[in-house]
């Protein structure tokens, strides 16, 4: 693993939307967010298109989170643990939180892939059906909504320090 | 605790067969058991399987072969006069004939390597040889391994696909624990595993009544 701290990001505005879908897997116990975006990508080089080069992806592993992204896109993320492990907090939800693009200022390997060994607390509030992934205990400086379900923490060095799942539904 | 164990897997949910994989050509994916094979050993990349089947030693121009479990599976000699390669990192075998792939293959992957390969020397292996590796190959994919819905999503995005003979190689090669949750019959193993020369550790739990792949996940 790479790192104790949490990874640096980069937040920039976000005016296209983001919708996420998040699923639990009993079976796997996985929980799985999933992204979508409706507006129109943008276009695409005419030369990567006729030879069908597809749009490189990343992994970031954050302990036993998985996030897929494309550029500034999160395409998903996958939590594998127990629920019972979730401690539970009250989170009650946030308000005038920014929608933006988090871009991860890490370094892949040539395989796409990027691994932090963080400590992280799990929070859950089962009446806001909200998961809170705590990956450093420091002030936040601002929320942002990289998803109308998916929120994230930025502390005042720029460095990712909560995610915050909303509707999580669990059986 | 906030949840019950019914909440969670119980652990006898019915799993599904693996429709779909993505296949990365430019990847190569290693798990080398145990001490049997040296660290120098060449990776021997067959196009007829899409997989590394065997490990190769050169020692002197007197070859050295294992297969993927690290058995010892034979050795056979260059003739003197036939300077056969340089230090090597990929050889792809094709039909009975090994390719050398340029130094720097096994980071570019097998279809990339051939592009740019600057050698490409080829001589013969013997049938025997290769035909033990194929079968040790053979003999780890005989035993079909279930997904549950999100493992088998897994093997359908390239970034997170792991073949399945990697991924038997770790349950058999592995070390093994009882899953973190304590599911009866969920088990946890881990193995060092490359991935074009990089190292990562792959973590894979199973459930060994039905050998159902419940979660799999490799990083740095």
């Amino acid at each position: 693993m790479a790192a104790v701290l949490p990874p640096m990001v980069e937040v920039s505005p976000r005016t296209e939307r983001s919708l996420a879908h998040t699923s639990w897997d009993a079976e796997s116990s996985t929980l799985l967010c999933e992204m979508d975006y409706p507006d129109p990508q943008p276009p695409r080089s005419p030369i990567d298109v006729a030879l069908r080069i597809p749009v490189p992806r990343q992994r970031l592993t954050l302990n036993d989170l998985d996030l897929l992204v494309q550029d500034r896109r999160w395409v998903d993320l996958s939590l594998h643990g127990s629920p019972g492990d979730w401690v539970p907090t009250p989170l009650p939800p946030l308000v005038a939180v920014d929608a933006a693009w988090i871009v991860f200022q890490v370094e892949y390997d040539g395989n796409g892939i990027a691994s932090f060994d963080l400590p992280w607390r799990l929070c859950w509030d089962p009446s806001h059906r909200t998961l809170g992934i705590v990956f450093a205990e420091r002030p936040v400086a601002r929320w942002v909504a990289v998803a109308d379900t998916v929120l994230a923490a930025v502390d005042s060095t720029s460095r990712l320090g909560q995610l915050r799942l909303t509707g999580v539904e669990l059986p | 605790m906030m949840f019950g164990a019914s909440e969670e897997y119980t652990g006898t949910e019915s799993a599904v067969t693996l429709s779909t994989q993505a296949f990365d050509p430019n990847s190569v994916f290693e798990i080398r058991p145990g001490l049997q094979i040296p660290p120098e050993a060449a990776p021997m990349w067959d196009d007829e399987t899409q997989a590394v089947v065997g490990y190769c030693v050169n020692r002197g121009g007197v070859f050295q072969y294992y297969d993927l479990d690290g058995n010892w599976v034979g050795i056979d000699e260059l003739p003197l006069e036939t300077p056969w390669l340089d230090p090597i990192d990929l050889i792809g075998v094709v039909g009975g004939l090994l390719r050398v792939f340029a130094r720097g293959g096994i980071r570019l992957g097998p279809k990339m390597a051939q592009v740019v390969a600057s050698k490409a020397a080829i001589r013969g292996v013997q049938a025997t040889i290769l035909a033990r590796m194929r079968f040790a190959f053979t003999r780890l994919i005989g035993r079909q391994l279930q997904f549950t819905a999100t493992t088998a999503k897994h093997m359908a995005q390239s970034e997170r696909f792991v073949p399945v003979h990697i991924l038997q190689l770790a349950l058999k090669h592995g070390a093994r624990k009882a899953d973190g949750r304590a599911l009866q019959g969920a088990f946890e193993y881990v193995i060092p595993m490359l991935r074009n020369g990089q190292g990562y550790t792959l973590k894979v739990v199973v459930r060994e009544q039905d050998w159902t792949v419940l979660h799999f996940h490799y990083f740095r």
